[in-house]
């Protein structure tokens, strides 16, 4: 009875609360996996705004219009608009990548996309043991993500080695990178994931050099990545949720709360990588 | 808790269509969040430019009710506007003002609007310009000629116009106001499959204010008719393949002020018409070098017709008054190609441009003698060669120039430029650019700079003749200024923005009259301070300031330049009210005015102007935006200080907009 008192008197005080979600493009369906959790969960009545073909102009007048007390903004571009026109509100975000090179606003929340690069790193030592040194391309758009996963390394003695790519980024020029380091990881950089093609040179140089890939998405299993780590996208859109109903018990910036590890036996066995019999209780998923 | 999948048996083909499909999603949201907000994009590149830099963009420009180029530029710190005694206002930089403003840049969308060269500037012909297809301007104070060339004096006004997709459809407006001041304007902006168009048309028609003079030149008492008409065309064409095609057609006439002499009349009209046409391409070869080539031509044409007395003056025989009528035409051509190199820290603008200038069928009628003033009885051509008030010239100049912006590290970018003009006329000048920003820390940027710019001598000023007052010098040489800065930018308090600049300024080779001839003497210095504060407040809302203070001196007489405050001021609330109504009102203090030494009349006092714009957006209907505009508030008197008198600023005046965009 005094939980029911209490979750009743929780959403009473949300209701005074103006909640906005900010959608940065819904034909994107990260975003709006994100959204639909989001509603899934959040247990008061709460605004959409989908600012996929909007002006400038449009979403400054939607902003003040509207003027939340929260906002939640799902990517850069719903961020920018939020942090540009109304920063004096609380506002979350989520599905932005490397969410530090972004300006901060004072009431700053949010889940990153990137999972914690310490416990990705941890969990790519337990597996591969034999893995002491990790080649990872990057452009500015990761600056701090690779900052954070060098800080991490060290601390356990793998080394970074890392390769700043450029507009111009031209695949060949990872090849270099894949016979000094045991292992490469393909971290979520647009400069780096920018087409089909580049990827598929990437993996098959890999395979020349057999040395294993390790990727931050499912999708590059079927090119080969012998490790993903990823994020479960859906996840983030309740843990928003749950944020803005309870924002005193939580930490301001979370890390995504759902992880899949997949491990692709398959290809380490293929390129010969040695991995560790803990592999049945870490990974929730195993490619034979 | 995991699952084991057996994909083995499972061609890989099969899986690599929804896989692919994976990518595709996934490459699009890292693509979409590469996505960088335009204002953004401008707030970063002033952070990291060489300069001072100010901003206005269109949402100001519509909440503060101008209604022209002037307007905006009198928020600016270190600008100041004032009439003069025939058609033209001049712009003042840091105490520095000329009758044209040619020692300010004026460009749209890049292309220079200093078109009159006979004269020199822009501001006789655009002053006026109006702000509806206008999405910001930005404002440089200091040299800019290491990277513009001549005119890029002692400031850079670039009007940016809207493009299609800032338009994205139809926009009707009008505006009616005090002194019978009647204003229509559409503006059309649509993007096709392969290409964007944004198109404007403007018209004025306006009799101004209408100013008291108790004494004039002669004596006379009376009121100026300083009516306006002005219609202005604009058209931007862009194709995907990378041409563009920018067009611009204006055509104003305006009518009496104060007089040529300062003696009030009713003949005096100015119709000028310039025009250009600019066609462009922009080649991205890689992702790293971009080729800009572009090719124009503008033409000017300067219709005027002077009373320089009235009816009985300056003699009884002048029995229709002292007339004269004076016409001209400039027409320049160029060619610029600019490469630009961007790499990871550093950017290369490289770009070499042609101009021929020229300035023909100059006309010359009066009622006078030109080289004496002796009265004639009646209207005299005088356009010969041999009579007329300024010979036919051509000039043609080629220049190179470089710039390099390198971040050696990411809170770090230095600037360094140079720029060689070869006109074959006075020869050879190079101009520098130096400068460093560094972001101290999260709040504070710092910003050192130096540069030095040049300003071409008019073809008046070279080749004026027959003229008992002004003979022209073809051995004139450019004026050149060296000015450094040192500025400061805080944000360390929350939505506060804040900076403080520093100025020193050394004119060399200024050309004045001396005796009757244009001649290069004298130096002149300006320093000062300008600081300006931005707090916002909420949904819009926000307040403004700036003061500027300006010394203005002459090097070799010790004084202070003339007709200039040394202190202004310019103070601004803009209220959201709700989602309908807007207010927006300001107040521009200008201090107190110097006189020449050899004027002994009481100084102009400092006076405040106040302006107040009532905006209302989707009021009775959706999409339609309703205006009012209050200028002068408080009806201050306030003058700008001349001689032989003062002119009178307009008191309390009004304007009302009605606008509908579909």
């Amino acid at each position: 009875m005094k939980l029911l008192l209490l979750i009743s008197l929780f959403i009473l005080s949300l209701h005074g609360q103006n909640v906005l979600v900010i959608n940065s493009n819904s034909n994107i369906i990260k975003y709006n996996e994100a959204v639909e959790e989001f509603s899934k969960t959040f247990p008061s009545p709460f605004k959409t705004l989908d600012i996929t073909d909007k002006s400038s102009k449009e979403i400054k007048k939607a902003l003040y219009d509207e003027y939340p007390d929260v906002v939640y903004a799902i990517g850069a571009k719903a961020y920018q608009y939020a942090h540009e026109y109304i920063p004096e509100k609380e506002i979350y975000f989520s599905s932005i990548i490397d969410w530090k090179r972004l300006p901060t606003v004072p009431k700053q929340y949010g889940v990153s996309n990137e999972l914690h690069s310490g416990m990705q790193l941890i969990l790519i030592k337990t597996l591969f043991s034999d893995v002491k040194t990790i080649g990872v391309p990057y452009s500015h758009y990761t600056q701090n993500t690779l900052n954070d996963l060098i800080k991490n390394a060290k601390e356990i003695g793998i080394e970074i080695k890392a390769i700043k790519v450029d507009e111009a980024f031209d695949p060949h020029s990872l090849n270099n990178l894949l016979q000094e380091c045991d292992t490469m990881m393909i971290i979520a950089d647009p400069l780096v994931v920018k087409n089909n093609s580049v990827i598929e040179y990437v993996f098959a140089s890999a395979k020349i050099n057999k040395k294993p890939i390790i990727a931050y998405h499912e999708l590059f299993i079927q090119y080969g990545a012998a490790l993903v780590i990823s994020a479960d996208h859906p996840t983030i859109g309740r843990q928003i949720a749950a944020m803005i109903v309870d924002p005193d018990k939580t930490e301001n910036i979370q890390y995504p709360a759902g992880t899949n590890i997949i491990v692709n036996k398959k290809e380490a066995k293929k390129i010969g990588i040695k991995f560790s019999p803990d592999i049945l209780s870490t990974a929730t998923e195993i490619i034979e | 808790m995991f699952r084991k999948i057996v994909w083995l048996s499972v061609p890989v083909t099969m899986l690599a269509n929804p896989f692919n499909a994976t990518l595709e999603d996934e490459v699009s949201w890292l693509k979409d969040e590469t996505f960088v907000i335009s204002a953004s994009k401008v707030q970063e590149s002033i952070k990291k430019t060489s300069a001072s830099v100010t901003i206005i963009d269109e949402d100001m420009i519509d909440k503060m009710g101008a209604n022209t180029l002037l307007d905006v530029l009198r928020v600016v710190p270190g600008l100041g506007v004032s009439q003069s005694n025939v058609y033209v206002d001049k712009i003042s930089v840091r105490g520095i003002e000329t009758w044209f403003s040619e020692k300010v840049l004026i460009l749209l969308d890049g292309h220079s609007l200093n078109s009159d060269l006979l004269n020199g500037g822009a501001s006789n012909t655009y002053a006026n310009f109006p702000v509806e297809q206008i999405k910001r301007v930005e404002i440089i104070r200091g040299p800019a000629s290491a990277l513009y060339g001549e005119n890029a004096f002692t400031a850079l006004i670039n009007i940016i116009t809207k493009e299609a997709q800032d338009v994205n459809g139809v926009q009707i407006s009008t505006k009616v106001g005090s002194y019978n001041t009647a204003i229509a304007n559409l503006l059309v902006g649509k993007t096709y499959e392969n290409f964007d168009i944004a198109a404007n048309i403007n018209y004025r028609d306006s009799d101004g204010y209408s100013a008291y003079v108790a004494n004039d030149a002669i004596g006379n008492s009376g009121h100026t008719s300083p009516t306006s008409k002005r219609l202005n065309t604009n058209l931007s064409l862009k194709h995907n393949n990378g041409f563009y095609l920018k067009a611009n057609y204006n055509n104003t006439e305006d009518g009496p002020r104060y007089g040529i002499a300062h003696a009030l009349n009713n003949e005096d009209k100015a119709k000028r018409e310039a025009y250009f046409i600019e066609l462009g391409h922009q080649y991205k070869i890689n992702d790293n070098y971009t080729l800009d080539s572009r090719v124009y031509h503008d033409s000017f044409i300067a219709d005027n017709r002077w009373e320089i007395y009235p009816e009985g003056f300056p003699t009884g025989a002048y029995t229709d008054g002292m007339l004269a009528i004076s016409g001209y035409t400039n027409k320049k051509s160029g060619i610029e190609t600019l490469l630009t190199v961007k790499k990871e820290n550093y950017t290369v603008v490289s770009g070499l441009s042609y101009e021929t200038q020229r300035l023909k069928d100059p006309i010359y009628k009066a009622n006078y003698i030109p080289s004496s003033g002796a009265p004639l009885g009646a209207l005299q051509d005088f356009s010969d060669p041999s009579t007329n008030f300024v010979s036919e010239a051509n000039r043609k100049f080629w220049a190179a120039y470089s710039e390099l912006l390198y971040d050696p590290r990411e809170d770090l970018r230095l600037t360094v430029g140079i720029r060689y003009d070869h006109y074959n006329d006075f020869g050879g000048v190079f101009n520098p650019r130096l400068g460093a920003a560094w972001e101290v820390n999260e709040h504070n940027t710092l910003k050192l700079m130096y540069g030095e710019a040049f300003r071409a001598p008019t073809f008046a000023e070279l080749y004026n003749k027959n003229n008992p007052a002004l003979v022209g010098n073809p051995d004139l040489n450019p004026e050149t200024v060296q000015t450094f800065e040192m500025s400061l930018h805080n944000n360390s308090i929350e939505n506060l923005e804040a900076s403080l600049n520093l100025f020193h300024s050394t004119i060399d080779d200024i050309i004045s009259v001396l005796g009757t001839t244009y001649t290069n003497r004298g130096t002149m210095t300006t320093r000062g301070i300008e600081a300006e504060l931005k707090q916002h407040l909420h949904r819009g809302s926000y307040i403004t300031a700036n003061y500027t203070y300006q010394q203005p001196k002459n090097d070799d007489t010790r004084k202070i330049a003339e007709n200039i405050s040394r202190h202004e001021g310019y103070v601004a609330l803009n209220y959201r009210i709700n989602t309908v109504f807007n207010l927006y009102t300001d107040a521009k203090y200008i201090g107190k005015q110097t006189r020449s030494t050899a004027d002994t009349r009481v100084p102009v006092e400092s006076s405040i102007t106040s302006n107040a714009t009532l905006l209302a957006k989707d009021l009775f209907l959706k999409d339609v935006q309703m205006k009012f505009s209050i200028y002068n508030l408080f009806d201050e008197k306030s003058y700008d200080s001349n001689a032989p008198y003062d002119y009178p600023q307009a008191g309390r005046s009004y304007m009302a907009e009605l606008s509908y965009k579909f």
